[in-house]
């Protein structure tokens, strides 16, 4: 049995303005102790899928799916029971820039409040163990007993990963948990979570929009675009023969080293506003493949190869033994 | 920790100097200047005159007056007063007492009670319990303080609680605790009065910042640590919002003072501010001067200890 | 924000519909007082003394015969035109001081904040009265004084936006455009600093209604002018209060928490829809 399987994912959100699709049916799947990119740009829906599997949506969304944790669909649970879940099989860490720890409570009482809330554990005994926590994220035991202020981001971060994983969930969702730490911070984050993988067999989602950092530690590769997968497979192979041209304009646009390009290429266009979605491909606008058929393509994943999926007419032409420019 | 309170206790300096000299412009400078009108004064014997002369140095040049002013004030001589014929502080010290005993419980019941319902109504929000607290707290917030006065002695006038003044005349006590007790049914009226405006504004505070503290980035991570409301609630988001709750309140302080004031002129409970209404009526500015003194002094003090209060609780401000 | 987009958010704001009723309510009053009072509020009827409310005198009389329903309705005059003057002051001192602290910053912010913090810290009512005590109580004293108390409010929260204004980038680029102090300060930071000046401004009517009250209950304004804490004045110290004539005291309180609250209210609406980032609303200053 899978870890997690979403199917058909979608979440709208009211709002005065009208009725924004923030996740306009996704379906993915998540083994054990796997880790999944989930890349993107701003608005693609990549943080509200995250979001969504917490069920840590505010009050106007609107959620139809379902979303099945070892074979139990968490949409159908009540509140009580979902709280269970919360932290112990599910964690999540937040953006890097956000103060998700609580400014006026020390950095291992924090650590050690999943233990007491879930597992009743006594109030020492958890402390003991959240500073091992710490030590294992890297964080010194001496900093323990600091308050959030007195850290730097990058520890804030490891200090959110060590709450994050005290009581061994199955998986843990990280969105942009890099994000607003420097280069050097990043990578240390993304190494912790590769170590991590492996000492706690847990999965992971890494939500972001580096599609370079990403696929340094990511086992697959799912793209999101305006709230719907664009492509989804094993990195080398999204990130090496990418079939969407949206991806391959991730890809093309990460500056190279060794490129001699003046100017770093980019996508051009915007995304589209998520009140008012086109009918049809929603990159069409912005692609350079566009063509006929695609306005009236309504995003079913192609299958490029036995993992790999692509929606895009592209593919389904490569499928039919048409060649592609 | 030490910076925050030596640079706090700086500015409450600079605030009370600066509360001196407007006091000082006030009632010297200005036109109808009263201490030098009192030389006119039929009230004054002609020994109480020169005494006054000498005290106050009227006859020497006016940054000669404000130097004697200042050593004056900081000696605690405040002058005399022109009615009771004794010294200022005289005066003020029991009517400041009598203040602190209506002040004191009415200001801490307005804390428990507004923070209370603040914390219920921020909890509730958009609930008819919210929606009730809060328009109960607008209104309160809106109610002139002497006008619930009125309102408080029409209802209580049938029932016999008294309605003016602190302790019943012409009658004998046989043990203190009879004196006591009557103190206390004094106190009732201007205590509820007092309370009940100063709660609404609290209870509003409050709410805010727990609504303001539930929209934290922390409080949706502690929502993803599988915390319960209940939880969240006591453990989180209560001691966040007690943090700028107390600034507030302090801040508030200025606000319940003067609340105090009108209710104690409506009630004739003889503290401060009954003493600033009868002095305006008596012409009797040493009085009026030193008692805006006291206040501001009480006032400044408070805030600053507030702010100390405040340094002490934020770890952000402590271990800095 | 457009006026229209302004608008529409304003009225799906149920604080906002209410306070805005109250005040049209008010304006009516105050304007039509002439037609809607039935008497002339200072026609004494010396047969009509201390009525209780009748058919002839929805609020009774006072001691002197007079209607205090027609006393009421003029009463709102002179209690709104205090208010309105009185925070037309504060607000032209308050945004002045605001923009030129916040702007300048250094030595002269912190003196102008110095001085800011002494009224703030220093019970306004207090001061009002002791001013008012001293000088003559005119009408245009009272006016000033309460201005002159409320500014501070004001000023602090336009410095605060005013540091705001000053970092976004469209500034800079003025600056670096080699525009002057002044011309900023004109074009770009007062104009992104007014719409939170509105809900201060109401906020600010609301306490100078409240104040003016105050000090004209206590007797330290002009108690000959006709207005709702006059009215409160004279049924106080004519002994009405205590021999238990509840008409003469409740309607004009009951117009003083009527007007604060439609300010009140008002001002949070219009706090709402200028900041929306504030989501719940404002801590107010009080003064």
């Amino acid at each position: 049995m899978r870890l997690l399987e979403v199917k058909s994912l979608k979440v709208y959100f009211k709002t005065q303005a009208g009725l924004v699709r923030a996740v306009d049916g996704v379906s993915l799947e998540i083994e054990k102790s796997e880790i999944l990119g989930l890349v993107g740009e701003s608005g693609s829906g990549k943080s509200t899928f995250g979001y969504a599997v917490m069920r840590l949506l505010p009050k106007n969304a609107v959620v139809t799916g379902e979303i099945f944790l070892e074979g139990e669909d968490l949409l159908k649970l009540p509140i009580e029971k979902m709280r269970k879940i919360r932290g112990e099989k599910i964690a999540m860490v937040f953006q890097g820039s956000m103060n998700s720890l609580n400014p006026i409570m020390r950095v291992e009482d924090q650590v050690a409040e999943p233990l007491i809330i879930h597992k009743g554990i006594d109030e020492e005994e958890a402390k003991r163990t959240a500073r091992e926590l710490l030590m294992q994220v890297g964080v010194n035991p001496e900093k323990a007993k600091s308050y959030p202020h007195e850290l730097s981001g990058g520890l804030k971060q490891r200090v959110a990963i060590a709450m994050a994983l005290a009581l061994h969930p199955a998986l843990l969702i990280a969105d942009e948990p890099t994000t607003a730490l420097d280069v050097m911070t990043q990578a240390q984050i993304m190494e912790l979570l590769k170590t991590l993988r492996v000492e706690y067999n847990m999965s992971i989602i890494i939500i972001s929009h580096d599609i370079s950092l990403v696929s340094e530690v990511a086992d697959r590769m799912a793209v999101m675009y305006a709230g719907k997968l664009a492509e989804l497979g094993p990195t080398n192979e999204v990130v090496l023969k990418p079939v969407h041209p949206y991806t391959q304009g991730l890809i093309a646009s990460v500056p190279k080293v060794d490129s001699f390009a003046l100017k770093p290429a980019s996508i051009p266009g915007d995304p589209p506003d998520p009140l008012n979605l086109p009918s049809g491909c929603r990159f069409m606008p912005r692609c350079s493949f566009a063509r006929s058929g695609c306005e009236s393509f309504d995003g079913t994943l192609f299958r490029v190869s036995r993992d790999h999926l692509a929606a895009c007419l592209l593919a389904g032409e490569r499928l039919h033994g048409r060649s592609v420019g | 920790m030490g910076r925050y309170v030596a640079k706090r206790a700086a500015t409450s300096l600079i605030t009370f100097v600066a509360t001196v000299v407007l006091t000082f412009i006030l009632f010297r400078l200005l036109p109808g200047d009263p201490i030098t009108l009192l030389f006119r004064s039929p009230l004054l014997t002609p020994s109480e005159i020169n005494a006054l002369n000498a005290q106050f140095g009227l006859n020497k040049p006016l940054y000669v007056q404000f130097l004697i002013y200042i050593k004056n004030v900081f000696e605690g001589n405040w002058g005399i007063s022109f009615y009771y014929r004794a010294p200022v502080s005289q005066v003020l010290f029991p009517a400041m007492l009598n203040s602190v005993i209506l002040l004191l419980p009415s200001t801490i019941l307005a804390v428990v009670i507004g923070v209370g319902l603040g914390i219920l109504a921020g909890w509730k929000r958009n609930t008819m319990t919210d929606v009730g607290i809060l328009s109960f707290s607008l209104v309160l917030y809106a109610l002139p303080t002497f006008w619930l006065g009125i309102l408080l002695i029409m209802l209580a006038i049938k029932t016999g609680i008294p309605v003016s003044g602190m302790v019943s005349i012409g009658v004998t006590f046989s043990n203190p605790w009879q004196y006591i007790i009557n103190v206390l049914k004094h106190l009732f009226l201007p205590m509820i009065t007092l309370t009940l405006v100063t709660l609404g504004q609290f209870s509003i505070i409050m709410r805010n910042t727990i609504l303001n503290e539930l929209t934290e980035d922390y409080a949706l991570a502690a929502y993803s640590k599988g915390m319960s409301d209940r939880r969240l609630l006591i453990k989180h988001i209560v001691p966040n919002a007690l943090l700028p709750t107390v600034t507030i309140i302090a801040i508030s302080i200025g606000t319940v003072v003067a609340g105090a004031v009108l209710t104690e002129t409506v009630f004739s409970w003889p503290g401060v501010g009954t003493l600033i209404y009868d002095s305006i009526a008596r012409r009797d500015y040493p009085v009026l001067q030193g008692a805006f003194l006291i206040i501001a002094l009480v006032v400044i003090l408070s805030n600053f200890v507030a702010d100390v209060i405040y340094a002490f609780l934020d770890p952000r401000v402590k271990y800095s | 924000m457009s006026a229209r987009a302004v608008w529409k958010t304003y009225t799906s704001n149920k604080k906002g519909v209410v306070g805005l009723a109250i005040l049209v309510f008010l304006a009516i009053i105050a304007i039509f007082a002439p037609y809607i009072a039935p008497y002339n509020p200072n026609a004494i009827d010396p047969n009509a003394i201390l009525q209780p409310p009748s058919p002839k005198h929805i609020f009774g009389t006072n001691e002197l015969g007079q209607d205090i329903f027609s006393l009421v309705i003029w009463g709102s005059r002179i209690s709104l035109l205090v208010g309105f003057l009185a925070t037309a002051v504060a607000m032209v001192v308050g945004t002045l001081v605001g923009i030129a602290a916040g702007y300048t910053g250094g030595l002269v912010d912190e003196a102008l904040m110095r001085v800011t913090d002494f009224f703030l810290v220093v019970p306004a009512v207090v001061l009002a009265i002791v001013v008012a005590a001293v000088l003559s109580s005119s009408l245009l004293n009272v006016i000033l004084i309460i201005g002159l108390l409320s500014w501070p409010s004001t000023a602090r929260v336009v410095r605060s936006q005013t540091l705001v204004i000053k970092q976004l980038p469209f500034v800079e680029a003025s600056k670096a455009a080699g525009a002057s102090s002044f011309y900023i300060m004109r074009r770009h930071i007062f104009p992104n600093v007014m719409p939170l000046v509105y809900a201060n401004t109401a906020l600010t009517i609301a306490n100078a209604i409240f104040t003016q009250a105050a000090l004209v209950f206590l007797g330290v304004g002009d108690v000959r002018d006709i207005s709702w804490g006059q009215i409160l004045h004279f049924a106080y110290s004519s002994g009405a209060i205590t021999a238990g004539y509840y008409w003469y005291a409740i309607p004009p309180g009951a117009m003083i928490v009527v007007a604060v609250l439609g300010f009140a209210l008002t001002g949070y609406a219009l706090d709402e829809v200028f900041n929306p980032k504030l989501k719940e609303g404002v801590v107010f200053a009080s003064t």
